[in-house]
C-alpha cells in the first residue's frame, strides 16, 4: 500500500513539474500539424541524392509522431 | 511513424530520405523537446533534437551512399487539406486550396487536433512513462545504479540494450530518462537510451525491413548504435567540461513557476485524458463482455473502435 502511494505521488510530482510545458508543446505540435503536415514534406524534400536527406532530417526535428 | 513513412516514399522520396525522416521525428518533436525542458536541463533539452538531427543525415547519407542507385522517381506528394479533408490536393492546388480556409479555422483545426487526437494518441503511454519512473524513483537504489551503470561505455551499451528492443515514444521515454539520471546514470547514458528508445523497437523494425529492405534496416540499426553511444560519450564529456552535475541540476528544477499554475497544468493533463480513459474502459468492457460469450447488444455498433496503442503516434505501426 505504502509502495504504491510512493511510486503515485513521484508520478504526480513529474505530472506537476512537466504539465504546463506539456500543454505548451501539444499546442505547437497541433498547429505545427496543420502548417506543415507529415504527408505533405515530400513537397519540401526536393530532389537530388543528399540534399533530400539533410532535409528530411531538419523537418522531422520538430515534428511530433 | 511508419505510416508517415510509407507515404514518404509512396510518394517518391529517396530511401535515404525516409530513413532520415524516420530517425528525426520520433526520436524528436516540439512536444519531447518541451518536456525535456521541464523535466531535465537546458543541455539535454540542445543535445536531443541536434543529436537526433546528425544521427538522422548520417543514416540517410550512408543508405543512399551503399544504396547502387538513386531512384528518380517523380514525386506525389500527397496533398489533401490537414483541415477538414475537403479537398485532396489534386483537382485543387494548393494554390487554390490556401483561399479554402481562413488563418482562423487553420488555428482551430490544430488546436483541436492537439487536445484530442494527438493528446489521445500520446497520453496512455505518457502515464505509463510516469509510472515507470516512479517505480524506478522507489525500487531503485543508487548504490546499484553507481556500482552498475554509473557512466562510461558499459552503461550506454546497457541503455541500447534496453533501449533498442523497447516500445516507447520519446515524450513517455523523457521522465523514464530523469529518474535513471537522479539514480546517478550518467547524461550521456540517459541520451542514449532518450534516442534509442523512440527509433527503434522490435516490431517497427520488423514492419521496417518489409518496407526499405533488410538491408537498409541494418544499416539503420547500425547507424543508431554507433551514432547515439558515440554522442553519449560526447555528452559526458561536455558536462564534466563545464563542471555540471545532470544529477544535481534535475533534482533542483526549482523552476520559478508558481506551485498553483503547476497544479493547474498538471490538472488540465488528467481533465483532457478523462474522456479517452472513459473510451477505453467501455471498450474494455464490451471487449469483455464478447469474450465471454455474452450476446452483446441487439445493434451492431458501427462505431469504429477507439485506436489501439499500436496505432499510435508512438506506435510501431
Amino acid at each position: 500500500m505504502n509502495f504504491s502511494v510512493d511510486v503515485i505521488s513521484e508520478a504526480w510530482l513529474l505530472l506537476k513539474e512537466s504539465g504546463l510545458y506539456i500543454l505548451f508543446g501539444l499546442l505547437v505540435s497541433g498547429l505545427l500539424r496543420v502548417f506543415l503536415n507529415p504527408n505533405t514534406i515530400v513537397r519540401h524534400l526536393g530532389n537530388g541524392r543528399f540534399k533530400p536527406v539533410f532535409k528530411a532530417a531538419l523537418l522531422g526535428i520538430p515534428i511530433p509522431l | 511513424m511508419l505510416p508517415a513513412a510509407v507515404t514518404l516514399q509512396k510518394q517518391g522520396a529517396n530511401k535515404g530520405a525516409v530513413t532520415s525522416f524516420m530517425i528525426s521525428t520520433p526520436e524528436s518533436g516540439i512536444d519531447s523537446i518541451a518536456i525535456t525542458y521541464a523535466l531535465m536541463d537546458p543541455i539535454m533539452t540542445v543535445a536531443r533534437p541536434v543529436v537526433a538531427f546528425f544521427t538522422a543525415a548520417v543514416a540517410g547519407v550512408a543508405e543512399n551512399l551503399l544504396e547502387k542507385s538513386g531512384s528518380d522517381k517523380q514525386v506525389h506528394p500527397d496533398l489533401t487539406c490537414p483541415v477538414d479533408q475537403c479537398c485532396d490536393g489534386i483537382n485543387c492546388r494548393p494554390e487554390d486550396h490556401k483561399r479554402h480556409h481562413s488563418v482562423a479555422e487553420k488555428l482551430g483545426a490544430g488546436v483541436r487536433y492537439a487536445f484530442t487526437d494527438f493528446w489521445n494518441d500520446l497520453a496512455g503511454w505518457f502515464f505509463i512513462g510516469l509510472l515507470a519512473a516512479g517505480l524506478i524513483a522507489v525500487l531503485i537504489p543508487e548504490e546499484m545504479v553507481k556500482t552498475y551503470l554509473g557512466s562510461g561505455l558499459p552503461a550506454m551499451l546497457f541503455m541500447l540494450a534496453v533501449g533498442i528492443p523497447l516500445y516507447i515514444c520519446a515524450t513517455a521515454s523523457t521522465p523514464i530518462a530523469a529518474a535513471l539520471i537522479l539514480k546517478g546514470v550518467s547524461p550521456g547514458a540517459a541520451l542514449v537510451f532518450l534516442l534509442a528508445g523512440p527509433a527503434t523497437n522490435v516490431a517497427a523494425l520488423t514492419v521496417m525491413a518489409g518496407i526499405i529492405g533488410k538491408r537498409a534496416t541494418a544499416i539503420y540499426l547500425v547507424v543508431i548504435a554507433v551514432s547515439t553511444v558515440a554522442f553519449g560519450l560526447i555528452l559526458d564529456q561536455v558536462y564534466s567540461a563545464l563542471g555540471v552535475s545532470a544529477q544535481a541540476v534535475v533534482s533542483g528544477t526549482a523552476t520559478n513557476i508558481p506551485e498553483w499554475t503547476e497544479m493547474a497544468g498538471a490538472l488540465a493533463l488528467v481533465l483532457l485524458s478523462l474522456p479517452l480513459l472513459f473510451r477505453k474502459t467501455r471498450w474494455a468492457m464490451r471487449a469483455g463482455r464478447r469474450f465471454f460469450g455474452r450476446p452483446t447488444a441487439s445493434r451492431t455498433d458501427t462505431r469504429p473502435a477507439p485506436a489501439s496503442p499500436a496505432e499510435s503516434v508512438c506506435g510501431p505501426t
